[in-house]
């Protein structure tokens, strides 16, 4: 995943939740195009270089014929025409009235204000705990770059609704709460937090804190736990969920980049964030 | 600074031109330097079937494509949810220019080449998955020609 957020889709934690993402791809893009999963470690897309929207053309012999970084269908085609010979009625974009569309939220967006970041930052690694029930809620965590280099600095913990599950936070009981236990020198502060209240009964806007490490370590991964109220509408259910995270303090390159970066002039007139706070 | 969406939507026809000129640029494998005009996010957002260009239909649609990208829903963007980092001295984009088109195997600075892999590399004995999440072999694409492109939803 590129660009977290976007459409509403947040990483997928488990391989059926990948090939989920693909039949919403399908659904949306209207193709009926083989499409192939690259496993969770993303073992594929390392071994061909990492490139994010990069095209290959392989030949009968399993081999390479041509490679780049960036789809260019034109290029494609005529290469293409080379190897297999040139189509009369080439099939043309436009055919195709490709047409992405949001998927409509299980509740209201826009009723929490996003936390405003204090700059650039990076996705570091997560890795959830098996909790025996699936992540309804997923961390996204970030860092700045003086944390990743020096150990200290500030880090974002965002708790965002997976659209899979069509699920909206219940605001008519007791906030989300997360707790942060680190190991050795590592000090978070705050080590725990809890989220805003609300007034509308339902949303699924993100819930977003920032917390400040001293003394982090890759080797010292952070233990997030999580506790928060779901409830899924079309199938009638409210839960409480606790799960765990372990937080590695290491760069994921895998974990792709939200689109909006360093949101610093979301809010006009907004104040900065306080660590563990939200910014109201 | 925040650009009123409607001012977007106007400059979408102006951006379908600059597209094609920034096409046919790629098109020729021109070296292209930094301080692109369009974050790749926009582009991404308007460009909605990937291709590189941003045909009538995309237009039409502007509205809509950019309206997503208004995360605070304030019906204004600013240009950190246009993905736009303004540089000192000049005028804004990523470090890496517009897009990230060319990089054939001719070049060395393509990411991919960087990896390792040539024209003529076999494809990596590994096993991944096929859109029933039963395993998959990817030696069962040799007999025949394949395009692999590597994307996903967002």
């Amino acid at each position: 995943m590129s660009h977290p957020e976007q459409f509403g889709y947040v990483r997928p934690f488990s391989l059926k939740e990948r090939l989920d993402h693909i039949q919403e791809a399908k659904r949306s893009l209207g193709t009926t195009i083989p499409w192939l999963c690259d496993a969770l470690d993303n073992r594929f897309k390392h071994a061909m270089g990492s490139a994010n929207n990069s095209e290959f053309v392989i030949g009968p012999d399993g081999k390479i014929l041509h490679m780049r970084d960036w789809s260019n269908p034109s290029l494609l085609r005529t290469e293409l025409a080379k190897l297999a010979g040139e189509v009369k009625n080439p099939t043309q974009v436009a055919d195709l009235n490709l047409d992405i569309q949001d998927r409509k939220p299980a509740a209201a967006r826009g009723v929490v204000r996003r936390l405003e970041l204090p700059g650039q930052m990076r996705a570091v690694k997560v890795l959830p705990q098996d909790s025996g029930q699936p992540f309804y809620v997923k961390l996204r965590a970030e860092v700045d770059s003086g944390l990743l280099s020096s150990g200290t600095g500030q880090m974002y913990l965002g708790f965002h609704l997976d659209p899979l599950y069509e699920v909206h936070w219940n605001n008519l009981v007791a906030p989300i709460e997360f707790k942060v236990e680190s190991a050795g020198e590592t000090k978070v502060t705050p080590a725990v937090g809890k989220g805003p209240k609300v007034e509308a009964e339902a949303d699924v806007d993100p819930r977003e804190f920032l917390v400040q490490l001293e003394n982090a370590h890759p080797d010292r991964p952070l233990k997030v736990s999580v506790r928060y109220f779901a409830c899924n509408d079309e199938q009638g259910w409210c839960k409480a969920v606790t799960q765990e995270y372990l937080v590695r303090i290491e760069a994921d390159r895998d974990a792709g980049q939200r689109s909006s970066r360093g949101r610093s002039s979301r809010f006009r007139g907004g104040s900065r964030p306080r660590p563990g706070g939200f910014n109201r | 600074m925040r650009i009123p969406l409607r001012d977007l939507v106007c400059a979408a026809a102006i951006t379908a031109a600059l597209m094609a000129t920034i096409a046919n640029a790629q098109n020729r494998r021109e070296p292209r330097s930094g301080g692109g005009f369009m974050s790749t996010d926009l582009m991404r957002a308007l460009d909605a079937n990937r291709d590189g260009r941003i045909s009538a239909d995309e237009i039409q649609r502007a509205t809509r494509a950019l309206q997503a990208l208004d995360r605070d829903r304030d019906g204004a963007l600013s240009f950190d949810e246009l993905g736009i980092t303004r540089r000192p001295g000049f005028s804004f984009g990523r470090p890496s220019g517009f897009g990230r088109g060319g990089g054939s195997s001719r070049s060395g600075a393509s990411r991919i080449s960087r990896s390792g892999l040539v024209v003529g590399s076999p494809l990596p004995d590994v096993t991944i998955f096929d859109e029933q999440g039963q395993p998959f072999d990817l030696k069962q694409l040799k007999g025949g020609h394949t395009v692999i492109v590597f994307g996903c939803l967002t």
